[in-house]
């Protein structure tokens, strides 16, 4: 009997520590994403961006986006966000360095680069219902205290991710992630008082051949303003031969890049 | 009459260039205004219509054409404006510059308006103190080199073998000279006859204006230096005789030049430790003037004559803008901008003021109404202008606004007058 004791009490020991050593973290789930996403370090999308405002009136953009992600060090990451229509944004472009933390924008009409800097990332890009912090990063466990919040959902994973940064016009993000291929598929933008404020859901996936995740269609929805925009590239190319310099302030001020 | 006629020609031509623009790659913006004037009980109006067209001639060069047509009330210092006309080449002739020549604009400072370094295209006159007003330049010849060193600073050469100087029309030159001479010899401006004769500097290939700028970051602070070798773009007085008359009014006869200067800048952007989300923009500059008087001979309406020396340059000055920019959760943007002279002030002129900007925007950004104030700290005098821009649909801009003035002449500030102002853009 006690020989049955001890067995059945291994075995709870066994499965305790199985379950404990194969139970994935929120801190891991990111770090895969961000491994995923980055397996492709230089990348050119051209698609348009449908804007659709509370009457339901739309406007169409299109545009064109370059980044560099670097897996081994984040501060590294940038991208190069440029307008191509209609006239009136046409060639308003933004530069995202050092992980978001410098961000420029060059306005044609002005003929000089602008640093945007704090709550400026706040302030809407060209009239989008997309905020510079909205655009200006990835979802780095460095930048979030993230909690997994479901371990019972065969398909997704439910993360809480509390931004570190306590200027953020967000309380929280909830984020669900695919548990196969580890992208985000939804995030909820919780406000300061608790309400859901914005969500952005991603529609249209590519895998790539390596694992990596391309997003080819996502929607963002602005719940106070009743706004919309459908973000669709339809092209995408990886692993582009890039100048070393290209991710700078010289680049944004050429008439095409 | 012949306004509204020229009004509507820029009309007809707009309707008959828009279509070919689509189709040739050309863009721009048309754009109306009318303004009452509530002082002077005028009315001011204009249009304009700006082609721009800057197509890829190869890989590494492209060509800027811009040009606007435009009509206005008053102070028209052109119909036809040639804004911009350069060839700009990249990474050419090596890989680390890039560079333009012909016909530009070039923008030095990091300041949102009245940038003391922003000295090399001249102007033309307005007292608004609108977006547009303020950006607008009369274009300069040059050759403009920018060698990127390295990832972190560049060095930028500007060559200019041509003077061009600020617009400003007669009356108002005769006017500021007026109230300056009335302010020293105790005359009376209202009972003046100024005829002026303006020298040009002797500007060329071999006596070019010119200038040397490096950009760069010092820790998280974008930081430029700059030396501005150049000529004052406003004239400034050497000679003045004066004839007094018996019935007090009088007579001035004067010769104008534009005072050789050298400047010094210092541009600095980034964010302020401790105070998180507001971004500084600070502009120095330091103004060494060569030396200049006024040689003023006054003959008396009682026969004698008098000689007055003033000098008007003797020694350097400074000037600057220093300011900061905050953009609240709600979008709204506020701009604070200590100000040590303004682009029309030189010398002993300079005044100090204090530019606010508030811009508070819809949620669904149709509309944005603004504040903006300028406030003469030396003399309280005064402008705020409220108004609204208002998208009613894509491309297309309807700004309406309301400026009121206070303060006493000569301030610029208060001459500027209550305005009510309306304006339609349409971009494409």
């Amino acid at each position: 009997m006690k020989k049955l004791i001890m067995t059945f009490f291994l075995i709870i020991v066994f499965v305790a520590f199985s379950l404990q050593a194969f139970a994935i973290t929120a801190d891991e789930i990111l770090d895969e994403m961000e491994a995923r996403s980055a397996l492709n370090a230089t990348q050119k999308s051209v698609g348009t961006m449908i804007m659709t405002d509370e009457k339901g009136k739309e406007e169409k953009r299109d545009l064109v986006m370059y980044s560099y992600d670097d897996s081994e060090d984040t501060e590294n990451r940038a991208f190069i966000f440029r307008f191509l229509s209609p006239a009136e944004v046409k060639n308003v472009t933004m530069l995202s360095m050092k992980d978001g933390d410098q961000i420029y924008l060059f306005m044609p009409a002005f003929k000089k680069v602008r640093r945007i800097a704090g709550s400026g990332k706040k302030e809407k890009f060209a009239g989008t219902n997309f905020s510079f912090e909205d655009l200006s990063g990835g979802y780095s466990k460095d930048d979030y205290d993230a909690t997994l919040m479901n371990d019972d959902d065969d398909e997704n994973y439910i993360l809480d991710l509390v931004p570190n940064d306590p200027d953020s016009d967000y309380s929280k993000l909830i984020m669900t992630v695919d548990k196969e291929k580890f992208y985000f598929k939804k995030i909820e933008f919780i406000d300061l008082d608790g309400n859901q404020w914005k969500v952005l859901e991603v529609q249209k996936v590519q895998e790539e051949e390596d694992g990596s995740i391309t997003i080819l269609k996502m929607y963002f929805q602005d719940l106070k303003d009743n706004s919309t925009s459908l973000v669709e590239m339809e092209s995408v190319e990886k692993g582009i031969d890039l100048p070393s310099n290209f991710f700078s302030v010289r680049t944004i001020q050429r008439p095409e890049i | 009459m012949k306004g509204i006629l020229f009004s509507i020609s820029i009309m007809i031509i707009i309707l008959v260039f828009t279509p070919f623009s689509f189709a040739a790659d050309i863009y721009g913006e048309v754009s109306a205004y009318g303004n009452y004037a509530f002082d002077t009980e005028g009315f001011g109006y204009g249009t304009k219509l700006q082609l721009k067209y800057n197509p890829s001639l190869s890989d590494d060069y492209y060509l800027m054409a811009d040009v606007s047509l435009k009509y206005q009330s008053e102070n028209n210092y052109s119909p036809i404006r040639l804004n911009e006309l350069y060839i700009q080449g990249f990474s050419t002739p090596s890989e680390d510059i890039d560079y333009k020549v012909g016909y530009m604009h070039l923008t030095w400072g990091a300041s949102d308006a009245f940038s003391p370094i922003d000295n090399i295209n001249p102007r033309p006159f307005s007292q608004s103190i609108s977006q547009d007003a303020l950006d607008e330049k009369i274009p300069v010849l040059a050759l403009n080199v920018e060698w990127y060193m390295n990832p972190t600073w560049s060095l930028e050469f500007v060559y200019q073998p041509e003077f061009q100087s600020n617009y400003r029309p007669d009356q108002i030159d005769n006017l500021f000279l007026g109230y300056q001479l009335a302010s020293m010899l105790d005359l009376n401006p209202q009972v003046m006859q100024i005829d002026t004769i303006q020298h040009l500097p002797e500007v060329g290939f071999l006596n070019p204006v010119w200038g040397v700028r490096a950009r760069g970051n010092v820790g998280s602070v974008d930081t430029a230096f700059s030396f501005l070798k150049g000529y004052y773009l406003n004239a400034y007085p050497y000679r003045t005789d004066i004839t007094v008359n018996p019935d007090g009014s009088s007579l001035v006869q004067t010769e104008m030049g534009y005072p050789e200067r050298s400047v010094l800048g210092a541009e600095f952007q980034g964010e302020i430790p401790g105070i998180a989300g507001v971004t500084f923009r600070a502009d120095f500059a330091l103004f060494i003037p060569e030396k200049w008087t006024n040689q003023i001979t006054t003959h008396n309406a009682d026969g004698t004559t008098n000689f007055t020396t003033v000098d008007v340059f003797d020694e350097m000055y400074w000037k600057a803008s220093v300011g900061a920019d905050y953009t609240a959760s709600d979008n709204s943007y506020y701009n604070l901008i200590y100000l040590l002279g303004n682009p029309y002030e030189e010398g002993k002129d300079i005044n100090s003021y204090l530019f606010f900007r508030l811009e508070k925007p819809s949620p669904d950004s149709k509309w944005k109404p603004f504040l903006n104030s300028i406030l003469n700290l030396n003399d309280g005098s005064m402008i705020n202008v409220i108004g609204t821009d208002y998208n009613p649909k894509e491309n297309w801009t309807i700004t309406l606004s309301y400026s009121i003035s206070s303060g006493a002449p000569p301030s610029l500030l208060a001459m500027a007058g209550d305005t009510l102002s309306l304006s339609v853009k349409h971009v494409f």
